[in-house]
Formats: C-alpha cells, sequence, structure tokens
C-alpha cells in the first residue's frame, strides 16, 4: 500500500489531467468594504464570462447589507473551462451574492470545467453566496473547489447544489463531479474540509449514495449565530417540496451543515432557497427579503 | 499464519470493540422509511463502503498504521480526519467506538495502548476509529491488507448486526446480504493498493442520504443506536 510522505501542507484541489490549452482561463475579483453605514463594491475585476449586476438594498430592516447578482454570460461553463472568482468582504462589510438562475455544465469531453473559489471575510463582515443550483448536462465532468478564510466574528453562509438533465432523453448521465470546500480561519488553520467525487454512473445507479433522490445541495452557516435553529422545524418545514433534509454541526465550533435531497433541480432550487431564509434568520436575526429571479 | 489469525482475533464480534452501540446510519435510514430488505441492505453496505470507508476510513487506517511510532502524525491524521468528518453524529460515533476500542487494547496490553489512551484522555488525541485500528493493528501483528479488510468488514458487519436488532431484516437474508458485500469490498482493497500514495489530503465522502439520515437520527426521541 502506498502512503505518501507527510506533507504539512494542505494541497489545493486542482486536478493535473486538465489541458491547459483547452477552454477559458479566466480569474475575476470582487472586493466589498463598508462606508457610511453602507456596504460598496471598492474593487471589481469581472471579465468575460464573468457578469455582476448592480447593488440593490433589498432589505430595507438592513440597510448596510448590498445584494448583487452574479452570473455566466455565456449560457454555463463548458469544456476546458478554468474559471476563478475570488470575493473578499472587508471589516464589516454585509454582502449577499446570489445568481439569477442556474449554470449548466455543458458536456466536457476529456477536459472538465473547473471553478475555484475562493471566499475571505474579514472581522464582523456577513457574507452571504448562494448560487442556483449547477446543472450537470450528459458528459458533463465538473470540479468545484471552494476556500472560506474566516475572521473572528464574521459570519457566512455558502450553499452549492447539483441536479441533472438530459435534454435528449438518452439515458446518459455526466461523467464526474467533484467538490472540494476548505473552511479555514483568518490565520489559515484547517476548521472543516469536504471533499467528494462522484460519477455519473454511481449517481444513476442502484447503489446512489442519493439513494432515490436526483438533486443535492449543501448550506454552510458560519460563524456567530444570533438564534437557533430548530432542526424539526426546519426538516418538517421543507418536506411539503419534496426535500429530505437534516442540519448538524460543523467540526471545530465552525458553525452548521444543512444537507438537503431532492427528485429535481426545481424542488431543490426551492427548498434551499427556503433554507437559506432559516440561515440568514439565525445569523442576521431578520428574514432576508425576496430576491426577485 | 499468525497474521491471519490476528485478523480473525480483531474482526471476531465477541471481541468488545464497542460497535455494537452503533448502527452507523441503518436506524436513521430506517427512521426516513428506507426499507432495508436484503437487496436494500446490500445496495446500502455497497454504498457506504465505497463512497465513505474506501475514501476516508480506509485512508486513515493506512496513515495511522504508518504513523505507529510516530505520535504526532497519529495527531495529525486524527485532527484531519476530524475536520474532514461534517456529521457530528458520525464524528462523535467514530471517537466513542475508537475509545472503546482503544480501552480493550490497553487492558488486554496491547503495546502502544495505554500511551494513546493518556493521550485521547487529555484530550491531544480525538482517537478516532480508523486511526485507533491502524496503530495498534500494526501492533497486534496486522499487515496492511489484513487492516484494511478488518476495518470494511467491521463497518460492514456493524451495519448488518444493527438492520437484524432493528429487525429489519432476517437473520439469514442479513447473512447474504453480508455475503454479497465480500467481493465489493474486495474490489475496494485491490484500488486502494493500486492508488497513488496517499495522504490526509485524500479524505473524501459522499454520502449525502446517510448523512441526512444521521444527523436526523441525533435528535430522534427514541432510539436504539448512538448513531
Amino acid at each position: 500500500m502506498n502512503v505518501a510522505p507527510r506533507d504539512p501542507t494542505f494541497r489545493v484541489a486542482v486536478p493535473d489531467r486538465l489541458s491547459p490549452t483547452s477552454g477559458r482561463q479566466v480569474t475575476a475579483g470582487l472586493a466589498f468594504v463598508r462606508g457610511g453605514g453602507r456596504t460598496v463594491l471598492a474593487r471589481q475585476h469581472v471579465p468575460y464570462p464573468f457578469h455582476i449586476t448592480r447593488s440593490f438594498a433589498l432589505d430595507p430592516r438592513l440597510p448596510e447589507l448590498a445584494t448583487l447578482y452574479l452570473q455566466s454570460a455565456s449560457g454555463g461553463l463548458y469544456r476546458g473551462d478554468r474559471l476563478r472568482l475570488d470575493i473578499e468582504a472587508g471589516r464589516g462589510a454585509h454582502v449577499h451574492l446570489t445568481s439569477q438562475a442556474a449554470t449548466v455544465v455543458h458536456r466536457t469531453p476529456d477536459a472538465p470545467a473547473l471553478l475555484t473559489t475562493t471566499v475571505t471575510v474579514r472581522e464582523h463582515a456577513f457574507l452571504a453566496l448562494t448560487n442556483d443550483p449547477f446543472i450537470l448536462f450528459p458528459e458533463a465532468s465538473f470540479v468545484s473547489s471552494m476556500d472560506v478564510t474566516v475572521a473572528v466574528g464574521a459570519r457566512v453562509i455558502v450553499s452549492d447544489g447539483f441536479a441533472t438533465h438530459d435534454p435528449e432523453a438518452r439515458g446518459c448521465p455526466f461523467d464526474r463531479l467533484e467538490t472540494c470546500v476548505r473552511i479555514l480561519d483568518a490565520d489559515g488553520r484547517l476548521i472543516a474540509t469536504e471533499r467528494s467525487n462522484l460519477s455519473g454512473r454511481g449517481f444513476a445507479g442502484v447503489s446512489s449514495p442519493l439513494g432515490t433522490y436526483r438533486a443535492m445541495g449543501s448550506i454552510l452557516v458560519l460563524g456567530p449565530r444570533l438564534g437557533e435553529i430548530d432542526p424539526h422545524a426546519l426538516t418538517a418545514e421543507v418536506e411539503p417540496l419534496g426535500c429530505c433534509a437534516g442540519m448538524s454541526e460543523l467540526p471545530n465550533g465552525g458553525g452548521l451543515i444543512i444537507r438537503c435531497l431532492t427528485m429535481t433541480g426545481g424542488n431543490l432550487a426551492r427548498a434551499m432557497d427556503h433554507l437559506f431564509a432559516a440561515a440568514f434568520i439565525a445569523l442576521m436575526g431578520e428574514r432576508p427579503a425576496r430576491r426577485p429571479k | 499464519m499468525l497474521t491471519l489469525l490476528a485478523t480473525l482475533w480483531q474482526s471476531d464480534s465477541a471481541f468488545p470493540n464497542g460497535a455494537f452501540a452503533f448502527s452507523n446510519g441503518i436506524e436513521g435510514l430506517a427512521e426516513l422509511g428506507e426499507r432495508l430488505d436484503r437487496d436494500r441492505l446490500a445496495a446500502v453496505l455497497a454504498t457506504t463502503l465505497t463512497h465513505r470507508w474506501a475514501r476516508m476510513d480506509a485512508i486513515a487506517v493506512l496513515l495511522a498504521f504508518a504513523a505507529v511510532d510516530d505520535l504526532a502524525g497519529l495527531v495529525g491524521i486524527d485532527s484531519r480526519l476530524e475536520a474532514a468528518t461534517l456529521p457530528a453524529p458520525q464524528r462523535s460515533g467514530s471517537r466513542r467506538n475508537g475509545l472503546a476500542f482503544l480501552t480493550s487494547h490497553a487492558r488486554i496490553g496491547t503495546t502502544g495502548a495505554s500511551a494513546l489512551k493518556v493521550e485521547v484522555d487529555a484530550r491531544r488525541l480525538h482517537g478516532h476509529l480508523p486511526v485507533m485500528q491502524g496503530a495498534l493493528w500494526h501492533r497486534c501483528g496486522l499487515d496492511e491488507t489484513s487492516a484494511l479488510a478488518a476495518s470494511a468488514y467491521g463497518a460492514a458487519s456493524t451495519m448488518v448486526s444493527a438492520a437484524v436488532r432493528l429487525g429489519l431484516v432476517g437473520a439469514v437474508d442479513a447473512q447474504r446480504a453480508l455475503a454479497a458485500t465480500l467481493p465489493v469490498i474486495a474490489g475496494l482493497i485491490e484500488e486502494i493498493g493500486a492508488r497513488s500514495p496517499v495522504s490526509a489530503d485524500d479524505f473524501a465522502s459522499m454520502s449525502p442520504l446517510l448523512d441526512i439520515a444521521t444527523m436526523r437520527h441525533a435528535t430522534s426521541e427514541v432510539r436504539l443506536f448512538s448513531n
């Protein structure tokens, strides 16, 4: 058996099989700061295919909270894409980044689409990053890697979700889904980490780790909470949406994780909206206003 | 021959390793309405072994096996396993089962067990079950392949035993499900042997239904098992 020489550093989850010549290689960056009782986008570098809307103040009782919609201007992720997004919420900034619709991951023969996200949340800032689910098309390979750095007193909500669509009904699943999430404190110490790897055949087989469900999502709720979430009430509230959910404390006092499973991407999106609202109330003490989509 | 006998000894359900208190998600799946007959139980075992054990527990067993004489190394592996196990009931179950396993070995007098228990009691080590297994099975004379086999078989037999005790499946059908799982275990151990070198960076898991089942089970009012 092979055991690697021990290395105290943590390897970044970038697969080495990607062709450097295929697909788009783009890095975007957003930096928010608090000023004059508001949160403003102080620095942005948003090249194609990223697109960001202007800032909206949607929550009257939280005037310091800026909400922006982040989207792909190109209709999704494609073969060989290597997209990177760096987001920073400065001390005391309050920001919610969401999307207007699901993101399609198209067929990616031999060259997975890679999305790397870094989220840095400074002292006493709040940042929510809640994209609609990724929709994996037949023969799509998608690698999603995210680092979340949380300073003392910072609050964070990060969600991800995955569903599938087979537009030609050929019974052909996606190829592979790989995800890696790391939660770190401001000194770079590891609080929690999750890496997963699922083939389309494993997803659709009789031993699928989703059971009979066909869409899955997770929400991380990090930092000090103003109120607690009742797990029984939460799971009961989303059951009418066809959602099987569970909630648990993360390791090292990092916060909460909420997992959910549904049959369809539509149900997943609705359930995730509901779960986001519960997480938002726990961290901010207010119900979030509706995010028009 | 001694390696085989040591493996049988450590895989024997009569060994007081504390596993009887854990269902590792079986009770939670039943509460979710899963009908765990023979075929479905076999599918759940295959899922658990493929998507969790082979990518998490097996790696921890191998790393701890190699780090048996390196306490700092064991602490590092153990803390990384803690950070990589997101559902709290799975973390606490692994720690409690690890402590029971370690305590038995300390009482038996297995070399190194008492020293490890001092570290766990002092909370310098979480004492996760696969880490304790890797370190102590090295001391007991198992080789790496035997340690992986004992770990996988123990994980499967614990779940099968829980299903029988919960009345979800009959004893004979449960053994059929377990027998159907043996080729899965063999295949996974072969795959692990063929992999490139593993490290704690490779800890991975993909078991959302089982995660939800254990999360919801933790707040159930009536339950027979710890997780």
